[in-house]
């Protein structure tokens, strides 16, 4: 079982620096590195909610598939999470995950994640605070893109490749270094 | 004057803020204002600061955002039961949406000071639960996208909470 280095997770996840080194390491040591090949699926709309993926390299398309085809409603990078919700959310996965190109990420499985935090450690806290960063930025983007769709032809649907980055994350971490 | 039980009693009966201890509901709802609008008022505007989220205990509002060309495209419709308002006061920035009552409308107000906690589990079971009710806003919002962009049929889920596709794709008027 492959356990990330301090340094290489803190290189993907910045803001785990508000973490003291021994939570650190318990997050660590409760994750787990899986790989994808382009194209796999990470996983699909109604699958059970098992586990969170912590993107180490590579990125993910987060697809809605509808009757005919399927929209792109996200794109995750490293430093994002995927399927974050199924730690704390108990119904069927509402959209699929594809490893967009070679995808390299750390899994904390949904039972990781209680065993954290029924121990009421800051990890779940610091775990749950970058799940709700995520659904943030997610939401705006969804509204933006809604703001936007309207008057687009049909067929635009892949979001944009160019991350724009929180500048809140930024900032905190400029002020650790 | 509102009476106690007006704002506790929507707070103990909500599916998700209903499954908090009886410690953390008394302080949300200690720090509530029960408030009320007619239809077309404004409940919070695109672009205003976020200070509080908001819990619709009765009535119907729609979710709006200005397009590039200044006009209105729907994003959602709320329906009772439904929490809104909570992006901004997550991220501290300004209202992405505006948000105004269809029907006569009563809403349960909550000032950001209230993700405020301190003690451990309390910020936890809290944090799940807005978690939760966010989730649940981009649920719709991405079926909303969805069939914008892509499928124009609607997707058969099954919701919950109070957030809906927007009422005029439902046939409402």
């Amino acid at each position: 079982m492959a356990h990330p280095s301090f340094r290489e997770f803190l290189r993907a996840f910045p803001a785990a620096r508000s973490l003291g080194r021994s939570e650190l390491h318990r997050l660590i040591e409760h994750t787990v590195e899986v790989s994808f090949e382009p194209q796999a699926v990470v996983f699909a709309a109604g699958d059970d909610p098992d586990a969170a993926y912590l993107i180490r390299r590579g990125s993910v398309l987060v697809l809605h598939s509808g009757r005919m085809d399927s929209v792109a409603l996200a794109r995750l990078y490293r430093g994002d999470m995927v399927g974050e919700m199924g730690l704390v959310d108990g119904r069927p996965r509402s959209a699929s995950a594809v490893a967009e190109d070679g995808l390299s990420c750390w899994r904390l499985s949904r039972d990781s994640y209680a065993s954290l935090r029924d121990d009421g450690d800051p990890v779940a806290e610091w775990l749950l605070g970058e799940l709700g960063r995520g659904l943030c930025e997610r939401i705006r983007g969804v509204e933006a893109r809604i703001g936007r769709a309207a008057l687009q032809p049909a067929g635009v649907r892949v979001p944009p490749r160019r991350r724009q980055r929180d500048p809140r994350t930024l900032l905190d971490w400029f002020r650790r270094l | 004057m509102t009476e106690p039980t007006e704002i506790r009693a929507p707070v103990d009966a909500h599916p998700l803020l209903g499954m908090l201890p009886e410690r953390e509901r008394d302080r949300l709802a200690s720090g509530a204002a029960r408030l009320s609008f007619h239809p077309g008022q404004a409940i919070c505007r695109e672009g205003a600061a976020s200070s509080s989220f908001f819990l619709l205990v009765d009535g119907r509002a729609r979710v709006t955002r200005t397009r590039p060309n200044g006009s209105q495209e729907q994003v959602a419709s709320l329906e009772r039961t439904a929490l809104f308002g909570l992006v901004g006061v997550m991220d501290g920035q300004r209202r992405s949406t505006t948000i105004a009552a269809l029907t006569p409308c009563v809403c349960l107000s909550f000032p950001r000071g209230v993700l405020a906690v301190t003690d451990g589990d309390r910020a936890l079971r809290l944090r799940e639960i807005l978690a939760a009710a966010m989730n649940e806003q981009l649920r719709v919002e991405n079926l909303r996208l969805t069939g914008l962009v892509g499928d124009r049929a609607a997707a058969e889920v099954t919701l919950s909470g109070g957030w809906r596709l927007p009422a005029i794709e439902q046939g409402d008027a």
